[in-house]
Protein backbone atom coordinates (compact mmCIF):
# COMPACT_ATOMS: atom_id res chain seq x y z
CA UNK A 1 0.00 0.00 0.00
CA UNK A 2 1.38 3.56 -1.40
CA UNK A 3 0.92 7.23 0.38
CA UNK A 4 1.06 10.22 -1.09
CA UNK A 5 0.83 13.11 1.04
CA UNK A 6 0.07 16.48 0.31
CA UNK A 7 -2.28 19.49 -0.37
CA UNK A 8 -5.42 18.71 -2.52
CA UNK A 9 -5.04 21.76 -5.78
CA UNK A 10 -8.26 20.71 -7.74
CA UNK A 11 -11.26 18.06 -7.19
CA UNK A 12 -14.03 17.28 -9.93
CA UNK A 13 -17.44 15.42 -8.71
CA UNK A 14 -18.93 13.36 -11.33
CA UNK A 15 -22.25 11.43 -11.36
CA UNK A 16 -22.82 8.62 -14.03
CA UNK A 17 -25.25 6.02 -14.13
CA UNK A 18 -22.96 3.03 -13.97
CA UNK A 19 -19.93 4.24 -12.10
CA UNK A 20 -19.57 7.98 -10.69
CA UNK A 21 -16.49 9.49 -9.92
CA UNK A 22 -14.47 11.88 -7.91
CA UNK A 23 -11.06 13.41 -8.91
CA UNK A 24 -8.30 14.85 -6.99
CA UNK A 25 -5.16 16.31 -7.83
CA UNK A 26 -2.75 16.66 -4.87
CA UNK A 27 0.76 18.05 -4.42
CA UNK A 28 2.90 20.88 -2.82
CA UNK A 29 1.89 23.67 -5.24
CA UNK A 30 -0.76 23.36 -8.56
CA UNK A 31 2.48 22.75 -11.28
CA UNK A 32 3.23 19.89 -9.07
CA UNK A 33 0.46 17.27 -8.52
CA UNK A 34 -0.47 14.07 -9.15
CA UNK A 35 -4.40 12.56 -9.73
CA UNK A 36 -6.39 10.65 -7.50
CA UNK A 37 -9.57 9.63 -7.84
CA UNK A 38 -12.87 7.38 -5.81
CA UNK A 39 -14.55 5.29 -7.93
CA UNK A 40 -18.19 4.67 -7.11
CA UNK A 41 -19.31 1.18 -9.16
CA UNK A 42 -22.83 -0.12 -8.70
CA UNK A 43 -21.63 -3.36 -7.11
CA UNK A 44 -20.56 -1.38 -3.90
CA UNK A 45 -22.55 -2.43 -1.09
CA UNK A 46 -24.88 0.38 0.46
CA UNK A 47 -22.72 0.81 3.46
CA UNK A 48 -19.16 1.09 1.36
CA UNK A 49 -20.83 3.33 -1.01
CA UNK A 50 -21.71 5.87 1.98
CA UNK A 51 -18.27 5.58 3.25
CA UNK A 52 -16.63 6.09 0.11
CA UNK A 53 -18.90 9.49 -0.44
CA UNK A 54 -17.93 10.57 3.17
CA UNK A 55 -14.48 10.18 1.95
CA UNK A 56 -15.13 12.55 -0.87
CA UNK A 57 -16.88 14.65 1.54
CA UNK A 58 -13.79 14.89 3.14
CA UNK A 59 -11.43 15.83 0.98
CA UNK A 60 -13.92 18.28 -0.35
CA UNK A 61 -13.84 20.05 2.96
CA UNK A 62 -9.81 19.99 3.48
CA UNK A 63 -9.22 21.16 0.17
CA UNK A 64 -11.65 24.29 1.54
CA UNK A 65 -9.60 24.79 4.45
CA UNK A 66 -6.48 24.11 2.63
CA UNK A 67 -5.81 20.97 4.99
CA UNK A 68 -3.11 18.60 4.13
CA UNK A 69 -4.06 14.99 3.99
CA UNK A 70 -2.65 11.29 2.84
CA UNK A 71 -4.33 9.25 1.06
CA UNK A 72 -3.34 5.54 0.84
CA UNK A 73 -3.59 3.70 -2.74
CA UNK A 74 -2.17 0.42 -4.17
CA UNK A 75 0.85 0.39 -5.53
CA UNK A 76 0.86 1.44 -9.37
CA UNK A 77 -2.92 2.88 -8.60
CA UNK A 78 -4.69 6.22 -8.39
CA UNK A 79 -7.68 4.96 -6.37
CA UNK A 80 -7.71 5.80 -3.01
CA UNK A 81 -8.35 3.58 -0.78
CA UNK A 82 -8.44 5.24 2.49
CA UNK A 83 -7.24 8.52 4.18
CA UNK A 84 -5.80 10.31 6.86
CA UNK A 85 -6.11 14.19 8.05
CA UNK A 86 -4.06 15.60 11.08
CA UNK A 87 -5.18 18.20 13.42
CA UNK A 88 -3.57 21.93 12.63
CA UNK B 1 -19.72 19.50 -23.64
CA UNK B 2 -20.12 23.08 -22.16
CA UNK B 3 -18.25 24.54 -19.31
CA UNK B 4 -19.70 27.25 -17.22
CA UNK B 5 -17.46 28.99 -14.75
CA UNK B 6 -18.55 31.08 -11.83
CA UNK B 7 -19.30 32.21 -8.82
CA UNK B 8 -22.12 30.50 -6.79
CA UNK B 9 -24.64 32.66 -5.93
CA UNK B 10 -27.57 30.91 -4.75
CA UNK B 11 -28.10 27.45 -3.41
CA UNK B 12 -31.82 25.90 -3.09
CA UNK B 13 -32.84 22.64 -2.00
CA UNK B 14 -36.43 21.76 -3.75
CA UNK B 15 -38.31 18.57 -4.17
CA UNK B 16 -35.43 16.50 -4.67
CA UNK B 17 -33.57 19.20 -6.70
CA UNK B 18 -30.45 20.75 -6.43
CA UNK B 19 -30.33 24.25 -7.83
CA UNK B 20 -27.14 26.80 -7.79
CA UNK B 21 -27.07 29.92 -9.39
CA UNK B 22 -23.89 30.99 -11.34
CA UNK B 23 -22.84 34.20 -12.15
CA UNK B 24 -20.89 37.07 -11.24
CA UNK B 25 -23.20 38.79 -9.32
CA UNK B 26 -26.86 37.91 -7.98
CA UNK B 27 -29.11 39.66 -11.05
CA UNK B 28 -26.99 37.86 -13.91
CA UNK B 29 -26.90 34.16 -13.08
CA UNK B 30 -27.76 30.81 -15.04
CA UNK B 31 -29.52 27.86 -13.49
CA UNK B 32 -27.89 24.77 -13.23
CA UNK B 33 -29.09 21.40 -11.22
CA UNK B 34 -28.76 17.98 -10.52
CA UNK B 35 -31.68 15.59 -9.27
CA UNK B 36 -32.09 13.01 -6.79
CA UNK B 37 -34.67 10.99 -9.33
CA UNK B 38 -36.42 7.72 -8.68
CA UNK B 39 -34.73 5.63 -11.37
CA UNK B 40 -31.28 6.46 -10.08
CA UNK B 41 -29.08 4.22 -8.91
CA UNK B 42 -27.65 3.98 -5.38
CA UNK B 43 -24.16 4.70 -5.88
CA UNK B 44 -25.39 7.86 -8.18
CA UNK B 45 -27.65 9.11 -5.55
CA UNK B 46 -24.20 9.01 -3.64
CA UNK B 47 -22.23 10.88 -5.72
CA UNK B 48 -24.85 13.52 -6.31
CA UNK B 49 -24.93 14.04 -2.24
CA UNK B 50 -21.06 14.37 -2.37
CA UNK B 51 -21.45 17.01 -5.63
CA UNK B 52 -24.24 18.98 -3.68
CA UNK B 53 -21.53 19.05 -0.67
CA UNK B 54 -19.43 20.10 -3.19
CA UNK B 55 -21.77 23.20 -4.41
CA UNK B 56 -22.17 24.17 -0.98
CA UNK B 57 -18.75 24.18 0.18
CA UNK B 58 -18.00 26.31 -3.17
CA UNK B 59 -20.91 28.76 -1.83
CA UNK B 60 -19.68 29.18 1.64
CA UNK B 61 -16.11 29.59 0.91
CA UNK B 62 -16.46 31.53 -2.03
CA UNK B 63 -14.56 29.38 -4.48
CA UNK B 64 -15.25 29.58 -8.47
CA UNK B 65 -16.81 26.55 -9.38
CA UNK B 66 -16.95 25.09 -12.93
CA UNK B 67 -19.54 23.05 -13.89
CA UNK B 68 -20.09 20.70 -17.20
CA UNK B 69 -23.31 20.40 -18.87
CA UNK B 70 -25.42 19.21 -21.79
CA UNK B 71 -25.26 21.68 -24.94
CA UNK B 72 -28.93 22.86 -24.22
CA UNK B 73 -29.80 21.49 -20.81
CA UNK B 74 -29.05 22.49 -17.27
CA UNK B 75 -27.88 19.87 -15.54
CA UNK B 76 -25.32 18.87 -14.04
CA UNK B 77 -22.92 16.10 -15.61
CA UNK B 78 -20.00 17.61 -13.17
CA UNK B 79 -18.83 19.79 -11.02
CA UNK B 80 -14.88 20.97 -9.64
CA UNK B 81 -13.17 23.63 -7.76
CA UNK B 82 -9.62 24.63 -7.23
CA UNK B 83 -6.93 25.04 -10.22
CA UNK B 84 -5.64 28.11 -9.26
CA UNK B 85 -2.60 28.38 -9.87
CA UNK B 86 -1.50 29.68 -6.33
CA UNK B 87 -2.15 27.36 -3.08
CA UNK B 88 -2.26 28.84 0.34
CA UNK B 89 -0.96 26.45 2.65
CA UNK B 90 -2.96 26.15 5.95
CA UNK B 91 -5.23 28.18 7.86
CA UNK B 92 -4.82 32.20 7.71
CA UNK B 93 -4.11 33.18 10.91
CA UNK B 94 -3.33 37.40 11.51
CA UNK B 95 -0.05 37.75 13.33
CA UNK B 96 0.61 34.37 12.68
CA UNK B 97 3.02 33.28 9.68
CA UNK B 98 1.74 32.66 6.21
CA UNK B 99 3.03 31.04 2.86
CA UNK B 100 1.76 30.72 -0.49
CA UNK B 101 3.06 28.09 -3.23
CA UNK B 102 2.92 28.35 -6.71
CA UNK B 103 5.37 28.51 -9.59
CA UNK B 104 7.77 30.76 -11.17
CA UNK B 105 7.43 33.19 -8.63
CA UNK B 106 10.10 35.88 -8.85
CA UNK B 107 12.24 37.39 -6.36
CA UNK B 108 10.45 40.68 -6.48
CA UNK B 109 6.84 39.40 -5.89
CA UNK B 110 4.22 41.17 -3.81
CA UNK B 111 1.33 39.25 -2.02
CA UNK B 112 -1.61 41.06 -2.06
CA UNK B 113 -4.63 40.76 0.59
CA UNK B 114 -8.01 42.51 -0.88
CA UNK B 115 -11.26 42.35 0.03
CA UNK B 116 -14.28 45.14 -0.50
CA UNK B 117 -13.15 47.33 2.22
CA UNK B 118 -9.51 47.07 2.28
CA UNK B 119 -5.92 46.12 0.12
CA UNK B 120 -2.98 45.21 2.01
CA UNK B 121 0.07 44.67 0.10
CA UNK B 122 2.86 42.37 1.82
CA UNK B 123 6.25 42.11 0.95
CA UNK B 124 7.18 38.64 1.77
CA UNK B 125 10.10 37.73 3.90
CA UNK B 126 11.14 34.59 1.89
CA UNK B 127 10.94 33.84 -2.07
CA UNK B 128 11.50 31.18 -3.68
CA UNK B 129 10.53 29.88 -6.59
CA UNK B 130 7.84 27.59 -5.52
CA UNK B 131 6.70 29.74 -2.65
CA UNK B 132 6.80 32.68 -0.06
CA UNK B 133 6.57 33.09 3.46
CA UNK B 134 5.20 36.19 5.36
CA UNK B 135 6.37 36.12 8.89
CA UNK B 136 3.25 37.84 9.88
CA UNK B 137 -0.06 37.43 8.21
CA UNK B 138 -0.49 41.67 9.41
CA UNK B 139 -3.22 42.82 11.29
CA UNK B 140 -3.99 45.26 8.94
CA UNK B 141 -5.58 42.35 6.80
CA UNK B 142 -9.45 42.04 7.89
CA UNK B 143 -10.75 39.40 9.40
CA UNK B 144 -13.08 37.44 7.01
CA UNK B 145 -13.28 36.88 3.71
CA UNK B 146 -10.44 38.32 1.31
CA UNK B 147 -8.70 36.77 -2.20
CA UNK B 148 -5.17 37.33 -1.81
CA UNK B 149 -2.70 36.84 -4.78
CA UNK B 150 1.27 37.71 -5.79
CA UNK B 151 1.87 40.47 -8.05
CA UNK B 152 4.96 41.42 -9.48
CA UNK B 153 5.86 43.69 -12.48
CA UNK B 154 5.97 40.85 -14.36
CA UNK B 155 4.18 38.38 -12.46
CA UNK B 156 -0.06 38.16 -11.55
CA UNK B 157 -1.12 34.91 -10.31
CA UNK B 158 -5.26 34.43 -9.76
CA UNK B 159 -6.63 35.76 -7.00
CA UNK B 160 -8.07 32.60 -4.17
CA UNK B 161 -10.89 33.29 -1.74
CA UNK B 162 -9.12 33.07 1.84
CA UNK B 163 -10.89 33.03 5.55
CA UNK B 164 -8.82 35.26 7.99
CA UNK B 165 -8.88 34.99 11.19
CA UNK B 166 -7.63 36.43 14.48
CA UNK B 167 -6.23 33.33 16.37
CA UNK B 168 -5.65 31.31 17.97
CA UNK B 169 -1.73 30.97 16.32
CA UNK B 170 -1.17 27.58 14.55
CA UNK B 171 1.16 25.41 16.57
CA UNK B 172 3.18 23.27 14.49
CA UNK B 173 2.36 25.27 10.85
CA UNK B 174 3.33 23.69 7.68
CA UNK B 175 5.40 26.03 5.79
CA UNK B 176 5.88 24.14 2.32
CA UNK B 177 4.52 20.57 2.41
CA UNK B 178 7.72 19.20 0.32
CA UNK B 179 7.36 15.86 -2.36
CA UNK B 180 3.40 14.72 -1.68
CA UNK B 181 5.28 11.11 -0.13
CA UNK B 182 4.48 10.24 3.81
CA UNK B 183 7.94 11.10 4.41
CA UNK B 184 9.63 13.55 2.53
CA UNK B 185 12.87 15.30 3.58
CA UNK B 186 11.59 17.58 6.10
CA UNK B 187 13.48 20.84 7.64
CA UNK B 188 11.71 21.82 11.49
CA UNK B 189 12.51 25.18 13.15
CA UNK B 190 10.97 25.13 16.33
CA UNK B 191 10.63 27.43 19.60
CA UNK B 192 12.29 25.62 22.66
CA UNK B 193 9.93 25.61 25.36
CA UNK B 194 12.40 24.08 28.26
CA UNK B 195 15.70 25.00 28.90
CA UNK B 196 17.76 22.42 30.47
CA UNK B 197 20.04 24.37 33.28
CA UNK B 198 23.87 23.53 33.01
CA UNK B 199 22.68 21.71 36.68
CA UNK B 200 21.41 18.68 34.89
CA UNK B 201 17.82 17.82 35.44
CA UNK B 202 16.58 21.30 36.19
CA UNK B 203 14.24 23.04 33.75
CA UNK B 204 13.20 26.56 33.28
CA UNK B 205 10.84 27.97 30.97
CA UNK B 206 12.85 29.27 27.71
CA UNK B 207 12.06 32.98 27.30
CA UNK B 208 11.32 32.63 23.40
CA UNK B 209 8.32 31.52 24.99
CA UNK B 210 6.87 34.86 25.41
CA UNK B 211 8.34 35.91 22.10
CA UNK B 212 6.22 34.63 19.10
CA UNK B 213 7.09 37.19 16.95
CA UNK B 214 10.41 37.19 17.40
CA UNK B 215 10.51 33.53 16.95
CA UNK B 216 8.28 33.93 13.70
CA UNK B 217 11.01 37.03 12.43
CA UNK B 218 13.79 34.61 13.15
CA UNK B 219 11.96 31.65 10.90
CA UNK B 220 12.27 33.13 7.43
CA UNK B 221 15.92 34.44 8.70
CA UNK B 222 17.12 30.71 8.59
CA UNK B 223 15.35 29.55 5.68
CA UNK B 224 16.74 32.42 3.69
CA UNK B 225 20.54 31.42 4.99
CA UNK B 226 19.43 27.76 4.00
CA UNK B 227 18.00 28.55 0.91
CA UNK B 228 18.85 32.14 -0.71
CA UNK B 229 22.31 32.95 -0.08
CA UNK B 230 25.39 32.46 -1.90
CA UNK B 231 26.23 28.58 -1.14
CA UNK B 232 22.96 26.92 -3.51
CA UNK B 233 23.77 23.37 -1.58
CA UNK B 234 20.24 23.22 -0.70
CA UNK B 235 18.31 24.74 -3.65
CA UNK B 236 20.61 23.44 -6.30
CA UNK B 237 17.91 22.35 -9.19
CA UNK B 238 15.05 23.29 -7.09
CA UNK B 239 15.39 20.27 -5.12
CA UNK B 240 14.19 22.65 -2.19
CA UNK B 241 10.83 22.16 -3.81
CA UNK B 242 10.66 18.41 -3.15
CA UNK B 243 11.85 19.54 0.82
CA UNK B 244 8.78 19.91 3.52
CA UNK B 245 9.63 22.99 6.21
CA UNK B 246 7.52 23.35 9.45
CA UNK B 247 7.71 25.41 12.14
CA UNK B 248 6.19 24.73 16.02
CA UNK B 249 5.49 27.29 18.42
CA UNK B 250 3.75 25.55 21.25
CA UNK B 251 2.23 28.17 23.34
CA UNK B 252 0.95 25.75 25.53
CA UNK B 253 3.78 23.99 26.90
CA UNK B 254 4.78 25.15 30.15
CA UNK B 255 5.18 21.79 32.06
CA UNK B 256 9.41 21.72 33.21
CA UNK B 257 9.89 18.42 32.19
CA UNK B 258 12.70 16.60 29.95
CA UNK B 259 9.91 16.00 26.98
CA UNK B 260 9.33 19.93 26.62
CA UNK B 261 13.57 20.53 26.55
CA UNK B 262 15.16 20.51 23.71
CA UNK B 263 17.84 23.11 24.52
CA UNK B 264 20.99 22.95 27.16
CA UNK B 265 22.92 25.28 28.27
CA UNK B 266 26.02 24.44 28.54
CA UNK B 267 29.34 26.76 29.80
CA UNK B 268 29.98 29.04 29.72
CA UNK B 269 27.51 30.40 26.76
CA UNK B 270 26.58 26.92 24.64
CA UNK B 271 23.16 26.35 23.53
CA UNK B 272 23.71 22.54 23.28
CA UNK B 273 20.68 20.67 21.40
CA UNK B 274 18.49 17.60 23.75
CA UNK B 275 19.03 15.66 20.48
CA UNK B 276 17.29 12.83 21.82
CA UNK B 277 14.10 14.86 22.81
CA UNK B 278 13.80 15.77 18.88
CA UNK B 279 11.62 13.14 17.32
CA UNK B 280 9.44 12.97 20.32
CA UNK B 281 8.73 15.80 20.44
CA UNK B 282 8.10 16.51 16.91
CA UNK B 283 5.72 13.45 17.19
CA UNK B 284 3.02 15.06 18.97
CA UNK B 285 2.37 17.17 15.95
CA UNK B 286 2.96 13.84 13.62
CA UNK B 287 6.08 15.24 12.14
CA UNK B 288 9.62 14.13 11.56
CA UNK B 289 12.54 16.05 10.51
CA UNK B 290 15.89 15.44 8.74
CA UNK B 291 17.42 18.38 10.41
CA UNK B 292 15.75 19.70 13.14
CA UNK B 293 16.61 23.69 14.88
CA UNK B 294 15.97 24.75 18.04
CA UNK B 295 15.57 28.13 18.50
CA UNK B 296 16.25 29.84 21.96
CA UNK B 297 15.87 33.53 23.46
CA UNK B 298 18.42 32.59 26.36
CA UNK B 299 20.44 35.69 26.65
CA UNK B 300 23.06 34.23 29.25
CA UNK B 301 23.87 31.65 26.16
CA UNK B 302 23.61 32.44 22.57
CA UNK B 303 26.40 30.26 21.08
CA UNK B 304 24.93 28.23 18.71
CA UNK B 305 25.68 24.08 18.14
CA UNK B 306 24.75 21.10 16.49
CA UNK B 307 24.87 17.38 16.73
CA UNK B 308 25.03 14.71 13.60
CA UNK B 309 22.81 12.83 12.49
CA UNK B 310 22.41 9.29 13.63
CA UNK B 311 21.59 7.20 10.01
CA UNK B 312 19.50 4.18 9.66
CA UNK B 313 22.33 1.90 8.12
CA UNK B 314 19.76 -0.90 8.32
CA UNK B 315 17.32 0.23 5.51
CA UNK B 316 17.83 1.34 1.79
CA UNK B 317 20.72 3.28 1.15
CA UNK B 318 22.88 4.73 -2.04
CA UNK B 319 26.44 3.44 -2.39
CA UNK B 320 29.23 5.34 -3.14
CA UNK B 321 33.30 5.00 -2.33
CA UNK B 322 35.56 7.70 -1.05
CA UNK B 323 39.23 7.11 -1.85
CA UNK B 324 39.41 2.96 -2.27
CA UNK B 325 36.55 2.23 0.21
CA UNK B 326 32.87 1.41 0.16
CA UNK B 327 30.24 3.69 1.97
CA UNK B 328 26.99 4.13 2.12
CA UNK B 329 24.21 7.42 1.94
CA UNK B 330 21.79 5.95 4.10
CA UNK B 331 18.25 7.44 3.42
CA UNK B 332 16.51 7.16 6.58
CA UNK B 333 18.10 8.49 10.20
CA UNK B 334 17.72 6.81 13.04
CA UNK B 335 17.72 10.01 14.86
CA UNK B 336 17.92 13.57 13.52
CA UNK B 337 20.34 15.98 12.96
CA UNK B 338 20.01 18.30 15.14
CA UNK B 339 21.18 22.07 15.79
CA UNK B 340 20.92 25.46 18.04
CA UNK B 341 20.30 28.61 17.14
CA UNK B 342 19.95 32.11 19.73
CA UNK B 343 17.54 34.89 18.56
CA UNK B 344 19.92 37.00 19.15
CA UNK B 345 22.09 35.71 17.10
CA UNK B 346 23.95 38.06 14.57
CA UNK B 347 21.98 37.78 10.74
CA UNK B 348 25.00 38.44 8.68
CA UNK B 349 27.46 35.23 8.78
CA UNK B 350 26.02 31.97 8.10
CA UNK B 351 25.15 29.97 10.99
CA UNK B 352 22.23 28.55 10.13
CA UNK B 353 23.59 26.98 6.89
CA UNK B 354 26.94 26.32 8.92
CA UNK B 355 24.74 24.32 11.92
CA UNK B 356 23.06 22.46 9.25
CA UNK B 357 26.36 21.59 7.14
CA UNK B 358 27.02 19.73 10.53
CA UNK B 359 23.94 18.46 11.40
CA UNK B 360 22.64 16.67 7.92
CA UNK B 361 26.13 15.40 7.75
CA UNK B 362 25.86 12.14 10.36
CA UNK B 363 28.21 10.01 12.84
CA UNK B 364 29.70 7.59 11.66
CA UNK B 365 29.04 7.78 8.91
CA UNK B 366 29.81 10.43 7.23
CA UNK B 367 30.59 13.63 9.19
CA UNK B 368 31.12 17.25 8.19
CA UNK B 369 33.01 18.71 10.76
CA UNK B 370 34.62 22.65 11.84
CA UNK B 371 37.57 23.35 10.01
CA UNK B 372 38.85 25.92 12.22
CA UNK B 373 40.09 23.91 15.00
CA UNK B 374 42.86 21.15 14.36
CA UNK B 375 41.02 18.32 15.52
CA UNK B 376 42.79 15.33 14.53
CA UNK B 377 41.53 11.88 12.75
CA UNK B 378 38.81 9.39 14.35
CA UNK B 379 38.85 5.73 13.50
CA UNK B 380 35.85 4.09 12.84
CA UNK B 381 34.35 7.55 11.23
CA UNK B 382 34.51 8.98 8.20
CA UNK B 383 35.66 12.83 7.94
CA UNK B 384 34.60 14.11 4.94
CA UNK B 385 36.14 17.32 4.60
CA UNK B 386 39.02 17.22 6.31
CA UNK B 387 42.42 15.15 6.89
CA UNK B 388 45.50 15.36 9.11
CA UNK B 389 48.64 15.03 7.84
CA UNK B 390 51.42 12.78 10.62
CA UNK B 391 54.06 15.92 11.24
CA UNK B 392 52.49 19.60 10.83
CA UNK B 393 56.02 20.28 9.13
CA UNK B 394 55.21 17.42 6.58
CA UNK B 395 53.49 19.26 3.15
CA UNK B 396 49.78 18.60 2.17
CA UNK B 397 49.48 16.50 -0.48
CA UNK B 398 48.34 17.94 -3.95
CA UNK B 399 45.40 15.46 -4.19
CA UNK B 400 43.13 15.75 -1.27
CA UNK B 401 40.94 12.55 -1.85
CA UNK B 402 38.80 10.72 -4.09
CA UNK B 403 35.07 10.21 -3.88
CA UNK B 404 33.53 8.30 -6.36
CA UNK B 405 35.68 7.60 -9.07
CA UNK B 406 36.41 11.77 -8.97
CA UNK B 407 39.68 13.06 -7.98
CA UNK B 408 39.64 16.34 -5.68
CA UNK B 409 42.67 18.73 -4.74
CA UNK B 410 43.58 20.15 -1.44
CA UNK B 411 43.43 23.43 -0.50
CA UNK B 412 46.81 24.33 -0.43
CA UNK B 413 46.21 27.93 1.47
CA UNK B 414 42.92 27.23 3.55
CA UNK B 415 42.15 30.52 1.29
CA UNK B 416 43.23 33.70 2.71
CA UNK B 417 43.70 32.38 6.48
CA UNK B 418 46.64 30.03 5.90
CA UNK B 419 47.23 26.84 7.66
CA UNK B 420 48.92 27.59 11.62
CA UNK B 421 52.20 25.83 11.60
CA UNK B 422 51.29 23.72 14.73
CA UNK B 423 48.19 22.07 12.10
CA UNK B 424 48.22 18.95 10.40
CA UNK B 425 44.95 19.08 9.14
CA UNK B 426 44.17 19.93 5.73
CA UNK B 427 41.17 20.30 3.77
CA UNK B 428 39.95 20.12 0.04
CA UNK B 429 39.70 22.61 -2.71
CA UNK B 430 37.48 25.31 -2.20
CA UNK B 431 34.69 26.45 -4.88
CA UNK B 432 35.53 29.54 -4.25
CA UNK B 433 38.87 30.44 -3.37
CA UNK B 434 38.74 34.25 -2.26
CA UNK B 435 36.65 33.19 0.94
CA UNK B 436 37.16 31.09 3.78
CA UNK B 437 34.93 27.84 3.34
CA UNK B 438 31.66 27.90 4.69
CA UNK B 439 32.83 25.04 6.94
CA UNK B 440 35.79 27.35 8.37
CA UNK B 441 35.30 30.78 10.07
CA UNK B 442 33.25 32.53 7.64
CA UNK B 443 33.54 35.73 9.78
CA UNK B 444 36.61 36.20 8.35
CA UNK B 445 35.59 36.43 5.10
CA UNK B 446 36.22 40.49 3.51
CA UNK B 447 33.88 42.41 4.93
CA UNK B 448 30.22 42.27 4.28
CA UNK B 449 30.52 39.15 2.41
CA UNK B 450 30.64 36.09 5.00
CA UNK B 451 27.04 34.88 3.07
CA UNK B 452 29.24 34.64 -0.12
CA UNK B 453 31.58 31.41 1.63
CA UNK B 454 30.83 28.02 0.11
CA UNK B 455 31.45 24.93 0.51
CA UNK B 456 34.75 23.05 -0.88
CA UNK B 457 34.17 20.90 -4.20
CA UNK B 458 34.55 17.37 -2.57
CA UNK B 459 31.63 17.99 0.74
CA UNK B 460 29.59 19.71 -2.06
CA UNK B 461 29.57 16.79 -4.37
CA UNK B 462 29.23 14.31 -1.17
CA UNK B 463 26.41 16.57 0.48
CA UNK B 464 24.51 17.05 -2.68
CA UNK B 465 24.60 13.15 -3.41
CA UNK B 466 23.93 12.52 0.20
CA UNK B 467 20.45 14.95 0.34
CA UNK B 468 19.31 13.31 -3.34
CA UNK B 469 19.87 10.15 -1.79
CA UNK B 470 17.34 11.36 1.02
CA UNK B 471 15.33 13.49 -1.19
CA UNK B 472 14.14 10.30 -3.74
CA UNK B 473 14.15 7.68 -1.04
Amino acid sequence: MAQTAGLIQKLSVIPLSNTSLACFWVGPHPTSTELFFILRPGSDSASFGAFKNSMVDALTAAYVTRQEVTLSHGDGSAEIDSLRLEPS
Amino acid sequence: MPITTGFIQRLTYLARIVCVEVGPDPNTTELFFTEFATGDAEQELGMKKSLARLLFEALANGFPIRISHGVSSAEINSAAIGGFDISPIGHAVRNDAYTISGSGIPDDVEVVFENEFTITTVTPDLVRPHWVMLAELPGSVSTGRNAVRLQAPSFSSDEVPIDVVSGPPIRCRVLYPGAPKPDPYTIAVIANPMLELEFRNRFSSDPIMTDRDGFFARVPYVLNNLLNVTEDLLRQDDIDSLMRFVAVFDGVLLDSNDANSLVRLNPPNLIGPRKASFSSFLGRYSEKADVAFAVSGSSTHTRASANLTTDDTTAASTTYTYDSDGFEHPHFYDEPGVATLSLFGVTTGLTPLHEFGHAASAWPTGAVLDLYVDGGPTSGALIVNEKWRANASDSIPSVFGTYDGTSYNSDQARDSLSYPSNWRSYHPELIDPNRPNLMDNYWLAPPGTSQQCRLDKLTYDWFSDRLRAKLFR
